[in-house]
């Protein structure tokens, strides 16, 4: 016989006895004699003498009542240990490690074309049915990390709901980290068994099934993460497995990303690596979306195991998203399509001073059509009774007139200047003509050794602070960039036509002009040309948030939930493909999770060995045969108590 | 409520509920009462009519108009009282001796004992109506009566009076008389014959819950020629109390305690005890011609008082 109830005996028995004590001193109190007057005790005491002879009934009764009432409470006691008929062996403790990773939504499980996870499900609902009553049972979820799904409960309902409550994600499957929870959950438990439930793409970490080494200094630590690469005992616990199955074949993105060129803010390219996981050669069809787009498609052959890395240059900037996609699908679509995004280009603050240049101003409005410009204009006046304008600006272009102090950085400057007297070191030129013309983000594309000049500057060259001669009239140095303290200066060495000025240059009407303002502001704005980070799912990611109090992630599924900021940095774990929108204060930053493993999208099922010990189904053993008995212990107690009222109120018990 | 009394509280509180009950005597001779009273005057004269003469005479020789007895002459005698036809029969001079026309002397012993407390309606109210509806007779019939209370002895008494309207003084005496005390009724005895100066009947009306008995008490009043009239009062579940489990019974007098166990059997058993007890007094009492009733509580007193009358014993 088993006991179903969890408490323990040496819980139980102090109480059991407590119960008995307590039993019996009611039934002393019960039996505590009455007082009656009656008018002459002489009657009763003739009536006593005559039933000496019976006494020793009398007393036999009383221990036959007394033992009546304390069989009636061991049969209440034992009910309530939940004893079982025909059970074999103790109490178990089992741990349900699911596999919740990326390869269970696999649409192979079966014929029908359900997910490898919905499969497992069935089978998983299918083995509760093989539970005691007795069975404590703990529901994990394993993917990146470990989840509980439950506590130890005996509860078959429970268990089943937990178990239909699962849901596979895009992470993959830490198994190290599900072992190492499921061996320290059962640790100290009677009978502790572990059922591995997976699809069996899996990589199984090492395992003994001895117990661990007192000695800690046996422990190795992985030298970059701090894990514990140890073997992982499982000694003393029964491991099974129960699997859904799959098939091999398998295409998946590997890698996606984009980013802007560094000397073309406006055009960026994608990088694109396929994985073929399977054992048969495979032919896809990449498809590049920018937004909704299809930008680019291109056929790619893939051998068995072979990785192919495609790159997607000069892509126009068309939007902020791009999107991959392979086709035809196969099972395990979650690899089959990648988002990246374009790093966003903030809109350049333009101060234009000037008392009066409409070729700047065409000039800049072309630029604006281009890239996002807030431009602002001042005359050489105004500026000059506030040059605290330059501060809120990301660019100062100053129109024939130097301030005597240059605005500080950040902000970029861009002069037109022919006035010697306003930068030390200038020579005044006469009718330069640009001879030589560097290659320089400022003078790409542009043709200017057919532009006149009337006068200009040589302008003072100082290599030494990294100024550089955009272009030259021999060797004059006629436009000059230097990049300081955190922000680039372009000094143009010749004044622009404008109505106050008689001499000038016919730059404004060639096709040069807009391409150098474009080039200087590019220059100035190109310094993002970073990528932006595809986080992989499953993988923890630090994100910086030094001044925001909290951090709010709003997920594929548009779930918004909270992540704690600790120290100034806050963690998000993605488990599901998609953009992720971080909101740390007024700051919206968002954020691209791709499956992007290789592991991942090896979702062959393996077969289960752990420290060469394969993994067979469970048998648990459970007996048609076992019957719990509270219920007639129960029914028994009633018809006892029933049947001591009876005989109590015919005093054949007291 | 079990027979007895109620199960709170301690013997002491208890009997003392019983007393006040038994204190609550004001409506014991209502008007009903008095009513009922003259109607039983009426069927005792009837039934007094056609019983024999002489059962209620006294034996005293005096000056009445009937024959009594003969007796020797002797020098002073009154001629007149000579019985001429037997001295021509038997040549010897006699006397002719006539019975005294008396009144009778009724004494009601009534037991105001803590047992006769006991009763719903108290023992004690039962057994003062029956003594008041008695003494309601034997004043209409001229005789005289007295009410003597007891329990270990004799209580203050009632004097013998005579005359109808002296029922009242009766009513109020049994009002306002003490109640209570331990069932003595040998030392009862013993005290009424030394104090009583004319002998006549003894009305002894109680439960004879004695644990001395009452044989004892008998024989005094015979052996002092008083004419002994038991009335025995009892509960009408005494013999059959409602009694169950484990008890302990207290007796109500003496305060002796004795654990029982109720049973069905034991109640059977205490049934027989009872009736055994009750028919040990009226054999004796049969055996030496003691008018014996024995009456429960519940039976109306005017019910009981016409059986007293239509049996005899009691009216003359």
């Amino acid at each position: 016989m088993t006991w179903l109830s969890p408490i323990a005996w040496s819980t139980w028995l102090p109480w059991a006895l407590a119960c008995v004590a307590l039993a019996t001193l009611a039934y002393l109190l019960k039996t505590r004699r009455q007082r009656f007057i009656v008018p002459f005790v002489g009657l009763w005491q003739r009536v006593v003498e005559e039933r000496q002879a019976a006494s020793w009934w009398h007393r036999l009764k009383r221990w036959i009542s007394l033992l009546l009432a304390l069989l009636l409470l061991c049969l209440l006691l034992l009910a309530m240990r939940g004893p079982i008929w025909g059970a074999r062996g103790g109490a178990r403790s089992i741990v349900l490690l699911v596999d919740t990773s990326a390869s269970m939504r696999a649409t192979d499980g079966d014929a029908a074309g359900r997910t490898r996870f919905a499969v497992l499900q069935d089978q998983l609902l299918r083995l509760t049915a093989e539970f005691r009553e007795s069975d404590a049972v703990l529901v994990l979820a394993m993917d990146a990390t470990t989840t509980p799904a439950t506590q130890f409960v005996n509860d078959v309902a429970i268990i089943r709901r937990a178990i239909t409550n699962l849901a596979a994600t895009d992470a993959p499957a830490d198994v190290s980290r599900g072992l190492r929870a499921a061996r320290d959950a059962l640790a100290g438990r009677a009978n502790p068994t572990l059922i591995i439930a997976t699809d069996g793409a899996l990589t199984l970490p090492s395992v003994t099934w001895q117990a661990p080494a007192q000695d800690s200094s046996q422990a190795t630590e992985h030298p970059m993460s701090g894990a514990d690469q140890s073997a992982i005992s499982l000694a003393g616990i029964d491991v099974f497995a129960v699997t859904s199955g799959g098939e091999a074949a398998n295409v998946g993105i590997v890698a996606f990303s984009a980013r802007r060129y560094p000397s073309n803010a406006n055009a960026h390219e994608a990088f694109v690596e396929l994985y073929n996981a399977g054992s048969t050669a495979q032919r896809r069809t990449i498809t590049v979306f920018a937004g909704d787009t299809p930008i680019d498609a291109r056929q790619v052959d893939l051998a068995a195991g072979e990785r192919v890395r495609q790159v997607y240059p000069k892509l126009p900037a068309l939007a902020e998203r791009l999107r991959v996609e392979l086709s035809p699908r196969d099972a395990f679509v979650t690899d089959d399509s990648a988002l990246a995004l374009i790093p966003p280009r903030p809109a350049q603050r333009i101060l234009l001073v000037t008392r009066d240049s409409l070729f700047l101003e065409a000039a800049l409005l072309a630029y604006a059509e281009m890239a996002p410009v807030v431009l602002e204009k001042r005359t050489p006046k105004e500026y000059a009774a506030d040059p605290s304008l330059a501060t809120r600006t990301d660019v100062v272009l100053f129109d024939d007139y130097v301030p005597t102090s240059l605005p500080p950085a950040p902000a970029h400057v861009m002069i037109f200047s022919a006035d010697a007297a306003s930068l030390p070191g200038a020579r005044p030129l006469v009718r330069p003509r640009v001879t030589d013309i560097t290659e320089h983000p400022v003078t790409r594309f542009a043709a200017l050794g057919d532009v006149n000049f009337d006068d200009g500057l040589r302008l003072p060259v100082d290599a030494g602070r990294g100024d550089v001669v955009l272009f030259r009239s021999v060797r004059d140095a006629m436009a000059v960039a230097r990049t300081e303290s955190g922000r680039r200066l372009v000094w143009f060495g010749f004044a622009l036509p404008a109505p106050h000025r008689q001499s000038a240059t016919d730059l404004p009407l060639r096709v040069a002009f807009p391409l150098l303002i474009a080039g200087t502001l590019e220059w100035f704005a190109g310094t993002n040309t970073a990528y932006v980070a595809v986080h992989r799912t499953g993988q923890r990611q630090r994100i910086a948030v030094p001044q925001a109090t909290d951090v709010s992630v709003t997920g594929p599924d548009g779930k918004r939930r909270i992540l704690p900021v600790t120290d100034g940095w806050a963690e998000l774990l993605p488990r599901h493909t998609g953009i992720y929108q971080l909101t740390m204060g007024e700051q919206v930053v968002q954020a691209v999770a791709n499956v992007s493993s290789g592991e991942e999208s090896m979702i062959a099922p393996q077969p289960l060995v752990l420290a060469e010990k394969p993994l067979t189904p469970p048998d648990l053993g459970r007996s048609s045969a076992t019957r719990a008995l509270w219920g007639p212990l129960v029914i028994l107690f009633l018809a006892l108590v029933a049947l001591e009222w009876w005989w109590f109120h015919r005093r054949w018990t007291v | 409520m079990v027979f007895g009394l109620a199960n709170r509280g301690g013997p002491a509180s208890r009997q003392s509920d019983a007393l006040a009950r038994a204190n609550q005597r004001d409506e014991l001779f209502d008007e009903r009462f008095v009513r009922s009273l003259e109607q039983l005057h009426l069927v005792s004269r009837r039934i007094a009519a056609g019983s024999a003469m002489a059962q209620r005479r006294t034996r005293k020789l005096g000056s009445g108009i009937e024959f009594a007895d003969h007796r020797q002459y002797a020098p002073g005698d009154d001629f007149r009282y000579v019985d001429w036809n037997l001295y021509g029969r038997l040549d010897k001079l006699l006397l002719r001796l006539f019975e005294e026309e008396e009144d009778l002397s009724i004494s009601f012993l009534i037991d105001v004992s803590d047992s006769m407390l006991l009763g719903a309606p108290p023992k004690v109210h039962y057994a003062m109506q029956v003594a008041a509806a008695l003494g309601y007779v034997g004043l209409a019939n001229l005789d005289r009566i007295a009410m003597l209370p007891f329990a270990g002895s004799l209580g203050e008494r009632m004097p013998p009076t005579r005359g109808k309207k002296r029922i009242f003084h009766a009513f109020e005496f049994l009002r306002t008389c003490a109640l209570g005390g331990q069932t003595n009724l040998a030392a009862v005895t013993k005290s009424f014959v030394r104090q009583a100066n004319r002998r006549g009947m003894v009305v002894v009306i109680s439960d004879f819950f004695d644990h001395q008995g009452v044989e004892a008490a008998l024989n005094t009043l015979r052996y002092h020629r008083f004419e002994p009239f038991l009335l025995q009062v009892v509960d009408p579940r005494e013999p059959r109390p409602t009694l169950r489990g484990d008890l302990v019974v207290v007796d109500a007098e003496t305060g002796e305690v004795q654990d029982v166990t109720v049973s069905a059997d034991m109640l059977a058993r205490y049934e027989r005890a009872f009736l055994a007890h009750t028919d040990g007094i009226r054999r004796y009492a049969t055996s030496r011609s003691i008018p014996f009733f024995r009456a429960a509580t519940d039976v109306p007193f005017d019910e009981l008082i016409m059986r007293i009358f239509r049996q005899g014993g009691f009216l003359r």
